[in-house]
């Protein structure tokens, strides 16, 4: 009774294990397949069999006039575009289902090691409900990232957008200006916009620029020195009454003393109130400044 | 205040433990991101990203150009 319970639940365990690995590609099945530089092999599904016939016949021909090469790209779109379908629907219900299923087994380990008696049993079957479970995640931490499969579909949707921009820019040029060596090149963009591998790629490539960005708009770097002051905290009860931020009198501040001071010309950014309520260069314009406001109240 | 167009790190030295809040908060309201602080010198050292504005060179007193 308990070798046969074991038994199963290594056949489960490797079931599991089998059933990801078939599932966990990262690119969706190529309509394309360059088996060598001369022979173009073609998938050839019901659905876009047709047209994949009729791409692969003339892909690696001459097409010379923009009618032809525009009905080309059109079908290669087609085709490529029902595979991504295929590939985000079946990519997500596998995590479901895998996720569903590692659960389940995992939850008839835990059950089967209460009722079984050997503690050695008991053991082996928590050593495999670890193991399941310990499959199931480093699988989601290596292919999936956890949860952030949805941001990578959101970017291969964007990515596929812009080579999208180029193909249907293409397609309204003469044959000339938009030769079908070119259109080929860019279908293939298009086709690796749409693998995990591509995506990732290109978030790591978008991190790396907008880090460069964030650096080159940093102009310059400000240095002040703190100054505890009388004006300071009377100033700063004034525009912040009871702690509280009034915006209104924090505005009229501005208004009224810091652009009376160079400080508002030396430094018209954000910083600006901290640094004259609080630095020490500006200590006699923020008692020029609590003697102009005590006046007007 | 307009939309910023660059980005100044400002740096505030020596601040004391009980003004650094006030400090902070008062960055924070102008708009300054990433504000965090050390301790150095006589106190903190506060640092803050903070918004540049470009149109305001020519501004009188009562917001007016």
């Amino acid at each position: 009774m308990y070798a046969h319970t074991i038994k199963l639940a290594l056949i489960l365990s490797l079931f599991i294990l089998l059933n990801a690995c078939t599932t966990l590609s990262g690119t969706p099945k190529s309509p394309l397949e360059f088996s060598d530089s001369r022979t173009l092999s073609y998938d050839s599904e019901d659905v876009i069999n047709e047209y994949a016939k009729q791409f692969a016949q003339q892909a690696i021909g001459k097409v010379t006039d923009k009618p032809t090469r525009n009905d080309l790209i059109s079908k290669a779109l087609t085709i490529m575009d029902v595979r991504y379908a295929e590939f985000i629907n079946n990519t997500e219900t596998n995590r479901k289902n895998k996720e569903m299923f590692t659960d389940l087994v995992e939850l008839s380990m835990n059950l089967a090691g209460t009722v079984v008696g050997a503690a050695g049993t008991k053991t082996i079957l928590a050593a495999i409900s670890a193991g399941v479970n310990g499959i199931n995640g480093s699988i989601d931490t290596n292919y999936f990232y956890q949860k952030t499969f949805q941001s990578l579909v959101a970017q291969m949707n964007a990515d596929r957008k812009a080579v999208l921009v180029y193909l249907t820019k293409g397609m309204t040029l003469p044959i000339e200006n938009y030769q079908w060596a070119q259109a080929v090149h860019d279908l293939i963009d298009y086709y690796n916009a749409g693998t995990l591998l591509g995506a990732i790629s290109s978030i790591q490539k978008e991190a790396g620029e907008k880090e460069h960005l964030a650096e080159d708009k940093i102009i310059e770097i400000r240095q002040v020195d703190f100054k505890a002051s009388d004006a300071g905290d009377w100033l700063e009860n004034y525009i912040k009454p009871r702690g509280f931020l009034n915006e209104n009198k924090r505005q009229h501040l501005i208004n009224a003393c810091i652009k009376l001071t160079p400080l508002w010309k030396e430094n018209p950014s954000g910083s600006v109130v901290a640094e004259f309520l609080y630095a020490a260069k500006w200590e006699s314009q923020r008692i020029d400044c609590k003697n102009k406001l005590t006046e007007t109240q | 205040m307009t939309s910023p167009t660059n980005v100044q790190k400002f740096v505030m030295n020596d601040v004391p433990l009980n003004k650094l809040q006030d400090v902070e908060s008062s960055l924070k309201e102008g708009g300054c991101i990433n504000i965090g602080h050390k301790p150095g010198g006589n106190g903190y050292t506060v640092t803050a990203l903070c918004p540049i504005h470009d149109d305001v060179q020519n501004d009188t007193i009562d917001g007016t150009e």
